[in-house]
């Protein structure tokens, strides 16, 4: 190799360096969700043959979801968005239960509100470095009034950052 | 005519078998230092590093490199916070994939791999997990050592500037066999290793080499 070569390569290389060095940062920004959702999607019975029920996605025409809050009293979380069948809930870290309120229809009354009891063990959890801890839970139960929902299945209890994962599948009252 | 071409291409040919041998010639020791790590400890205020590497000569364009270093990471965030050191050693080869165009030219371009060790120590960290709605929680992490072991694939050129004296670039991919030491709060920075939240990184070195070379004694003078 000549010193010509060498002193293009050394030139090239260093510029290199320089790049390299320009972008290591202090802190990365943190790119991954720090709260974790409990996912719930709506669905009623179309024909049950006894032996198999057939299920379809129910769409909520214009639904108010909310939490309770440690208080008693509610936050809305879901207002406005019309014809919706899956929704998210978030839980609370600093106790073992929580509560959320779902009314199917903005036309509400004292019997249209239904309240879903969550029972469950919070787990810290390492994200990283860039976005420290957070929390996963563990899903022991959930519990349910019954005046627009008919019935409650817990399909998944593990709660983590997953967003594919379905946890909770909400039988709406086939009256509704 | 015909004739002379063939001798002149044997001869070619002797010379090159010589210049492919240089165990008959020469010993090469090269003592080398990451010069990129004292730029970046001196501009970031969470982690400081060294790093250094020696290679000798053994036969057939093959390198056996020893590498170690140490270093220290010191988080102080809003939500974490915690401080760790380590060192690191490392063994491996490396091989010089251009032939050579005299026996003294040491300049490479090379491809190797490496096995490398740290023990680490993390001091206890404190936590706060943020919630506006609910309100944020804190606690404490226990302190922990333990060791993390890699394995390393890397390439990279060398070039003699003057007699002795190299300037060297390494890329590397690394990848940590044993993740499960990782889990819970593993350091910002492992030096040696860069990211200790991840399981594989891509690092790069800049190193100075000083060379020392001796004659290597002919079987034959024996």
């Amino acid at each position: 190799m000549t010193k010509g070569d060498k002193r293009s390569i050394t030139a090239l290389l260093l510029l290199f360096s320089v790049a390299w060095l320009a972008c290591t940062q202090t802190r990365q920004p943190c790119a991954q969700p720090k709260t974790v959702y409990v996912n719930a999607a709506c669905y009623h019975v179309i024909a049950d043959t006894g032996n198999v029920a057939i299920v379809a996605d129910t769409l909520l025409p214009n639904p108010l979801i909310g939490v309770i809050d440690t208080a008693g009293k509610g936050a809305l979380f879901y207002y406005g968005q019309r014809n919706i069948f899956q929704f998210s809930m978030f839980l609370n870290p600093n106790s073992d239960t929580c509560r959320w309120f779902i009314n199917t229809d903005s036309t509400f009354t004292s019997k249209s509100f239904d309240t879903l009891t969550f029972v469950y063990q919070s787990k810290l959890q390492f994200l990283s470095n860039a976005c420290g801890y957070t929390y996963y839970y563990n899903l022991l139960g959930v519990s349910t009034t019954h005046n627009n929902i008919d019935s409650i299945i817990l399909e998944n209890t593990n709660v983590t950052s997953n967003v594919n994962v379905e946890h909770l599948k909400i039988y709406i009252h086939p009256n509704f | 005519m015909l004739a002379q071409s063939n001798a002149d291409t044997t001869a070619v040919d002797t010379t090159e078998a010589e210049v492919k041998s240089p165990e008959v010639t020469s010993h090469q020791l090269a003592f080398s230092f990451d010069a990129t790590q004292p730029f970046i400890n001196s501009y970031s205020s969470v982690r400081e590093g060294y790093e250094f590497a020696i290679d000798y000569y053994l036969h057939k364009e093959l390198y056996l490199v020893l590498e170690g270093g140490w270093g220290s990471a010191h988080v102080n965030y809003t939500d974490l916070a915690y401080n760790s050191k380590n060192s690191y050693y490392a063994f491996g080869i490396n091989k010089c994939l251009i032939s050579r165009l005299t026996p003294n030219d040491w300049d490479m371009a090379f491809m190797g791999v490496r096995l490398a060790a740290a023990p680490i120590e993390r001091t206890a960290g404190t936590y706060v997990v943020v919630d506006s709605f609910w309100g944020s929680s804190s606690g404490t992490i226990a302190a922990k050592n333990f060791v993390g072991v890699w394995a390393e694939i890397t390439a990279g050129i060398r070039l003699e500037l003057i007699k002795g004296f190299c300037v060297g670039w390494n890329i590397r991919g690394k990848f940590m066999l044993d993740g499960k030491s990782f889990k819970d709060l593993p350091p910002t920075y492992i030096a040696g290793y860069g990211k200790g939240d991840k399981g594989s990184v891509f690092d790069f070195n800049l190193y100075l080499t000083y060379a020392i070379r001796w004659r290597r004694q002919h079987p034959l003078s024996k």
